[in-house]
């Protein structure tokens, strides 16, 4: 036995040591994301999960320029576009070019809504009217126009398409004012995928400066989600490194102000490490892809993992059986901590399961350096403390002395139901989705200045049209076509784009022929063919299908597993509520809303935090309760209130709201300040307990405070929570001390 | 001796444009209101559809207005055609080119013509214009343009064999 307990040190070591390489081995392969939607809880039904991962529009990019002369935007453009391979520009010109040509061979299937329905109500003169003046304008007809459609409905349909306000140009759009030129197309990489939508739009600045250098008078707008989330990923990634740094910078001062020594930093350093280690190789072994903001909230590993090397230092330098007595409250601490982050393991957010296996991995390793290998390098009195900090935590000690236990239940106790009642009353939560990245405002301008321009109008909400194949889908969708167009006149929407106004369905087709036909031998029409020297044409058969349908639009018909889907882009919605019960009336039509729906998820998942964090505190206190007995455990308990409650409360003020994240630091408080409570209640010298708990809750306040200035609002959230609830359970835990402890004798050791 | 090769070349290009882009000075700019008769030989009609109008130009603005046999209104601006259709003009589609080709051609943008088309001398009072660029060398195989000091005929020559004669004088008729 003994021998096996000689060995552990060595086995720790071997076994950090694999890690490391393990590591090295693995990080240059690691994906990093930062994109939140991925991470949080899936849509309701199977088809609509499957739904939300093919339609995908997060590649599409758009570029407008302004502010020169058409001449030199074009030029501009052609510029851009020579030089920027790595996106693939569309060429709407083109594209509609080769719409056109396929009308062309298809002609008299395609027939406009208004032309249908003069058609079904037999209703002639009108359809013969149109024609005439389209035959006696100077623009050209369709190639055999003639001979495949007399009444020239295809050529009066296709003359009504196009968008308004952008003209389709070769290889770009340009404002029917002459004053922008749009360039719209797709890259080719994950725009969450970091390190290659870094690169590209590192590369495609570079062009844009070029651009901007030559023609300063030139003005750019950028819209796509690749800007937006580089940006945040570097900013992330940034933080991450800045706040990191400066803890760690901050904590190596606060050391070397208590010890007048670069011991406590090897030490700390010697704790520290093996639990970075530990806890990243963890992580990136349990997830393919791991998400940049968990590594910003895992900054918080150094506060914990450096607060248990206090905790140790201080014990040791005092003697191996004063760290021996020590180490079961350290023990103690951690199985309170990792409870809590279990509770986030069990959660449905891949986020938060993030940053619960990095710090249930990073603490644990920190635990084990601490037993394993401090004793072994710090000789008992080799440490001198800082003479003012002692006498400081001495004096703070004698006064506690003094204080009567039952003041402290008379005053912690109305004080905690007083918290809870005003959180309880005053508390309101946002579940905004948007809260997780925060774009600078010069991107969202640019975005609503491409979207003005006509080039990027989609809303987030699009409707869902569900059959059993393609062809019904159509069908269905143009059956739609209806509704659509009374909601616009209601004004509850601007416009929308649907597969079927460019792709009729078979059966629409079919039934046009039909009545092509009965057209072709009324009155009006025959005169007007005789007129004209024409014969009425055959029926058609050679339906326009989707298959060889050569128009983006067709992306919008999307195959499941089970059904076929039609999707219908929206513009403007602005009654959102009274289109979503219009919709609930239509079979098989839905409204998808991935804003709202993820807001939705958040919101639950708000409520499910809330509900852990009562489980995880009655929990903590029943492990108190079993350890220190029940007094004490309660008194923990109105501590841990009072303090979450309070940060809760501050947070609220501070931000006029509460977030998901808030709620995460929550727990968080309760994990630090469990720790101070499981100190505070043991049988172990006071004034080290307010040392070690003073120097941890310094070092962690300097972390958490820090991560209050992140540009993220979720990170600020977190922050701001987190170091008002370590500083007054800091402020707070020694008062447990008057509370007597009834530790069970357990030896000192594991 | 290879650079002033180069250089000739050159001057003699921009000689042969400016010498092309001159073909169109015999033509005064067309302005204000005229009369215009139209003949239109579509394949797959046995006979010409001939039509009567006129045509109100002012700056960047065409209004083409026919009033026989049929009424209708198009407004033609260097943004696209226009019908008038449902008390107001409406937008046709694909139209862009042909309405800037409309105003380039009657107010003698030599810019626009140049840019897209190369020019010849076909008689002593036509100039054929031969598209060079897309999308207007897909619709129309050439133009042509006579007149003495005026603009008085202008035909187009569809790719798909349609052939548009328009005669801007007043009272002048086509057979």
């Amino acid at each position: 036995m003994i021998k096996l307990r000689a060995l552990l040190p060595g086995a720790w070591l071997a076994t950090v040591l694999a890690m490391l390489l393990l590591l090295l081995w693995q990080l240059p392969q690691q994906q990093w994301r930062s994109s939140i939607a991925g991470l949080l809880p899936a849509a309701a039904e199977p088809w609509q999960q499957q739904l939300l991962e093919q339609v995908n529009s997060s590649r599409q990019i758009s570029l407008a320029l302004t502010g020169v002369p058409i001449a030199q935007l074009r030029q501009a453009a052609s510029t851009l576009l020579e030089n920027s391979a790595e996106v693939q520009w569309h060429q709407p010109g083109q594209l509609l070019s080769t719409l056109q040509q396929h009308y062309q061979q298809h002609q008299s299937l395609l027939i406009s809504d208004k032309a249908f329905s003069l058609l079904q109500q037999a209703d002639y003169q009108p359809l013969v009217d149109a024609a005439l003046q389209q035959l006696y304008s100077p623009v050209p007809l369709l190639d055999g126009a003639l001979a495949q459609d007399p009444l020239l409905l295809t050529q009066q349909y296709i003359s009504a398409q196009g968008r308004e306000g952008v003209i389709p140009k070769a290889n770009w759009l340009e404002s029917r004012d002459g004053k922008a030129v749009i360039l719209y197309g797709e890259i080719g990489v994950d725009p969450f995928d970091r390190i290659p939508a870094m690169q590209l739009v590192q590369m495609l600045e570079q062009q844009l400066d070029a651009l901007q250098l030559s023609q300063p008078q030139l003005q750019l707008a950028r819209s796509g989600v690749v800007f937006h989330a580089v940006h945040a990923a570097a900013n992330a990634s940034f933080e991450m490194q800045f706040y990191g740094g400066m803890s760690v910078v901050a904590i190596l001062l606060l050391l070397w102000f208590s010890f007048r020594s670069l011991r406590p930093v090897w030490l700390a350093t010697l704790v520290l490490l093996p639990a970075v280690i530990c806890g990243l190789a963890l992580l990136v072994l349990s997830f393919s892809q791991v998400h940049v903001l968990s590594m910003v909230f895992a900054t918080t590993l150094i506060g914990l993992a450096v607060d248990y090397s206090f905790h140790a230092m201080l014990a040791a330098n005092q003697g191996r059986l004063v760290f021996q007595t020590m180490l079961p409250s350290l023990a103690l601490s951690l199985l309170t901590t990792v409870l809590g982050y279990l509770v986030l393991l069990l959660l449905p957010f891949a986020l938060l399961q993030q940053v619960a296996v990095f710090m249930l991995a990073g603490l644990t390793a920190a635990f084990l350096s601490v037993w394993l290998w401090l004793p072994r390098w710090l000789t008992p009195g080799r440490m001198q403390n800082n003479r003012c900090l002692l006498n400081a935590c001495s004096s703070v000690s004698q006064r506690l002395d003094k204080l009567q236990a039952h003041r402290v239940w008379y005053a912690a106790v109305p004080v905690a139901a007083l918290l809870l009642a005003t959180l309880v009353v005053s508390g309101r939560f946002s579940d905004d989705v948007r809260l997780f990245n925060q774009s600078p405002a010069s991107l969202l301008q640019q975005e609503a200045q491409v979207r003005a321009l006509g080039a990027q109008q989609w809303d987030s909400r699009f409707l869902v049209v569900l059959a059993p194949d393609s062809q019904q889908a159509l069908q269905a969708e143009q059956q739609l076509q209806l509704s659509l167009q009374q909601w616009q006149r209601q004004g509850w929407l601007t416009s929308w784009q649907s597969v079927s106004q460019q792709l009729p369905s078979v059966q629409h087709q079919a039934e046009g022929q039909q009545l092509l036909q009965l057209a072709y031998q009324s009155e009006p029409v025959r005169r007007y063919l005789t007129e004209l020297g024409l014969s009425a044409p055959a029926p058609r058969s050679d339906w326009l299908l989707p298959d060889s349908f050569p128009s983006p639009v067709v992306q919008q018909l999307i195959k499941l597993d089970n059904y076929s889907a039609a999707i219908v882009l929206l513009s403007q919605v602005t009654q959102v509520a009274e289109l979503q019960q219009a919709v609930q009336q239509l079979p098989g039509v839905y409204m998808l809303d991935p804003i709202a729906d993820t807001n939705a998820s958040l919101s639950a998942l708000r409520s499910q935090l809330m509900i852990w964090l009562a489980v995880a505190l009655a929990l903590s206190i029943a492990v108190l309760a079993w350890r220190r007995g029940l007094k004490a455990a309660l008194a923990s308990g109105l501590i841990l209130l009072i303090a979450t409650s309070a940060a809760l409360l501050v947070s609220l003020a501070l931000q006029q709201q509460l977030n998901v994240f808030n709620l995460i630091a929550a727990i968080l408080v309760l994990a630090l300040a469990l720790d101070y409570a499981v100190f505070f209640t043991s049988a172990l010298h006071k004034a080290e307990v307010i040392q070690a708990v003073a120097l941890s809750a310094a070092t962690s306040c300097l972390a958490f405070g820090m991560l209050s200035f992140s540009q993220t609002p979720a990170v600020a959230s977190f922050g701001i929570t987190v170091f008002c609830g370590v500083a007054l359970s800091a402020l707070l835990a020694p008062l447990l001390s008057v509370i007597r402890a009834k530790e069970l004798n357990s030896g000192g050791t594991l | 001796m290879k650079r002033l090769l180069g250089l000739a070349l050159l001057l003699l290009s921009a000689r042969c444009a400016a010498a092309d882009i001159s073909l169109l000075q015999r033509f005064a700019p067309v302005e204000g209101h005229i009369q215009f008769s139209q003949r239109k030989q579509l394949q797959g009609l046995p006979v010409a559809l001939q039509s009567r109008g006129y045509i109100e130009l002012k700056q960047d603005e065409l209004l083409w207005h026919t009033t026989s046999p049929v009424d209708s209104q198009l407004k033609i601006t260097a943004a696209g055609v226009s019908q008038w259709q449902e008390q107001q003009y409406q937008a046709v589609a694909g139209s862009e080119f042909v309405g800037q080709l409309m105003l380039a051609v009657l107010q003698q943008q030599q810019s626009f013509i140049a840019e897209y088309f190369s020019l010849s001398e076909t008689s002593a009072d036509c100039v054929q214009l031969q598209p060079s660029q897309a999308p207007l060398n897909s619709l129309f195989d050439r133009i042509e343009l006579c007149g003495k000091q005026q603009l008085q005929q202008i035909s187009l020559f569809e790719l798909n064999g349609n052939q548009t004669d328009i005669l801007l004088q007043q009272g002048t008729e086509l057979d």
